[in-house]
């Protein structure tokens, strides 16, 4: 994320010591999150019970950071820029695509006990879309290896992006 | 549940509608003994598959105690399908089994059915007919026996049949009805003096063991259906070895094709024939078709006969064939899962 943005940064005139500054916080780990990935284990409806993990396992590292750039801030006025960074999940069965997601925060002082805060996040998205296959039995029977149900069955249960857009108002007070 | 209905042709039809949804309410022995109530829970129910029944619909001579009124074979039948499969749609074609009907009769109303049922897109075909070695004389007499020369030139005849060989030919006949119908027969009643098995006993599935010589995938669309005693029903409380029905044919050298199931009509201990164990195959088939539907009829009927449950001897032996149907475990996965 650091390097993705830096040559934009230096071009505004920025050192590393300022794109440090003015990032407000990061958090970042090595799990998908936009999405619900099934786990492969299911019963079917003769009580047979399934482990279908390895179809589930994703080829590609899972990565989410979630960055806050600090965009602008004076005095009384602070507008952060929330982003949000998924790397997707590509399993045999179940494929994400990369997520990224922007917003924006902006808080305002009114006075030296109160601050005014607008939460926009992700409210920009870009990919995160996911497609799933079916599994296939001794007669190329289409199950959905994530239930046990008959691919034609299925369709309800089919997982998407779980990634919604918030928006939230917020009043802080200093005691 | 509602019945799909289109193109009936035989007499009193809306009668036979009416029959069967005045004993929907009815919890059915075909219901029961197949658990296909497992399957509508799940919503399996025969939904947007056509099912044709071949049969006697005019003569009722059935007694019902269901809805005090005389069936026909064919009323009985088709009741059995939609206890398994009321969803489906339906379409009857009028094979009358009467002694005042010539045998050439009989086999333009066969041709005409299947004909129907192929241009139509029907998927399942119920056959609660056939020609026995061991004929029980059905316009009076004592049951007799083709002679051998007789019965030798009775296939030679059936393989020169084109509706025969339509039916029951290569897979990959031009002349074929569609491959993704299944033809579902009635093994046979004549077992008390026939336990020899389906193929030595059925004219069609003797034929078919023929064709077989030099057709090797003749048949692969038709699935022959025995009987279990009721005595089977009452060892499924008692824990009692399961039984062939007296009267069923065996399975014999057609025990590839063969699965067995029980048949009574609407109660326990009505079961008549093998005639009513057929159609319960016809609805289980129904509703795996309705979840699976690119499924060819021989891959349906494979699937009915690999998920059977296993009786008599290990494997697929001489009088059970596959074993008996099993509704819930041919709508689950079969030889594992894969990518």
């Amino acid at each position: 994320m650091l390097v993705l943005w830096a040559p934009g940064a230096q071009a505004a005139g920025l050192s590393p010591r300022d794109i440090l500054q003015r990032i407000d916080y990061l958090h970042a780990e090595d799990r998908h999150r936009t999405s619900y990935v099934w786990d492969g284990r299911f019963r079917t409806l003769n009580g047979d019970r399934y482990n279908m993990r390895h179809l589930y396992q994703s080829k590609r590292p899972q990565i989410n950071a979630k960055l806050g750039w600090l965009a602008h801030e004076s005095a009384n006025w602070r507008v952060t820029v929330p982003m949000h960074f998924d790397n997707g999940y590509r399993a045999a069965l179940y494929r994400a695509r990369p997520f990224l997601g922007l917003g924006l925060v902006t808080q305002w002082a009114t006075s030296q006990r109160m601050v005014v805060g607008l939460h926009l996040q992700d409210a920009l998205k870009l990919g995160g879309k996911v497609s799933e296959r079916a599994c296939y039995d001794g007669f190329r029977r289409r199950f959905h290896c994530g239930t046990g149900l008959p691919w034609t069955d299925a369709g309800q249960y089919l997982r998407q992006s779980n990634v919604s857009t918030l928006v939230k108002f917020t009043l802080n007070w200093t005691f | 549940m509602p019945l799909s209905s289109e193109n009936t042709d035989y007499l009193n039809s809306t009668a036979n509608i009416d029959l069967l949804e005045e004993s929907s309410a009815l919890a059915f022995v075909a219901t029961r003994d197949t658990n296909a109530e497992a399957a509508w829970d799940m919503g399996w129910t025969g939904r947007g598959v056509k099912v044709g029944h071949l049969d006697d619909f005019a003569t009722k001579e059935i007694p019902s105690e269901v809805s005090g009124r005389n069936l026909s074979h064919g009323d009985a039948t088709l009741s059995v399908t939609y206890q398994v499969s009321p969803e489906m749609t339906h379409a009857t074609r009028q094979l009358t089994f009467d002694c005042d009907v010539s045998s050439l009769q009989q086999h333009q109303q066969t041709q005409t059915g299947y004909q129907y049922f192929s241009d139509n897109g029907f998927h399942i075909v119920n056959n609660s007919f056939g020609i026995s070695r061991y004929y029980t004389a059905p316009c009076g007499g004592t049951p007799g026996l083709y002679s051998n020369t007789d019965w030798a030139s009775a296939i030679d005849s059936t393989l020169t049949d084109p509706v025969f060989l339509n039916m029951a030919g290569a897979i990959n006949d031009t002349t074929s009805y569609d491959e993704n119908m299944l033809f579902v027969f009635s093994a046979g009643n004549e077992g008390e003096f026939c336990r020899d098995g389906t193929g030595a006993c059925n004219l069609q599935a003797a034929a078919i063991l023929k064709l077989r010589e030099t057709e090797p995938t003749a048949g692969a669309r038709v699935l022959y259906v025995g009987s279990l005693s009721d005595a089977s029903s009452v060892s499924e409380i008692t824990g009692l070895p399961k039984a062939l029905a007296p009267y069923s044919h065996t399975a014999g050298d057609m025990k590839n094709d063969y699965i067995v199931a029980h048949d009574d009509i609407f109660y326990y201990q009505q079961g008549i024939g093998t005639s009513f164990a057929a159609p319960r195959v016809v609805g289980a088939a129904a509703l795996v078709r309705q979840k699976f539907p690119t499924l060819n009829g021989a891959n349906l009927k494979q699937v009915l006969l690999q998920s059977a449950d296993d009786l008599g001897a290990p494997g697929v032996d001489e009088i059970f064939g596959h074993g008996q149907l099993n509704v819930i475990n041919a709508l689950s996965p079969i030889d594992g899962l894969s990518e």
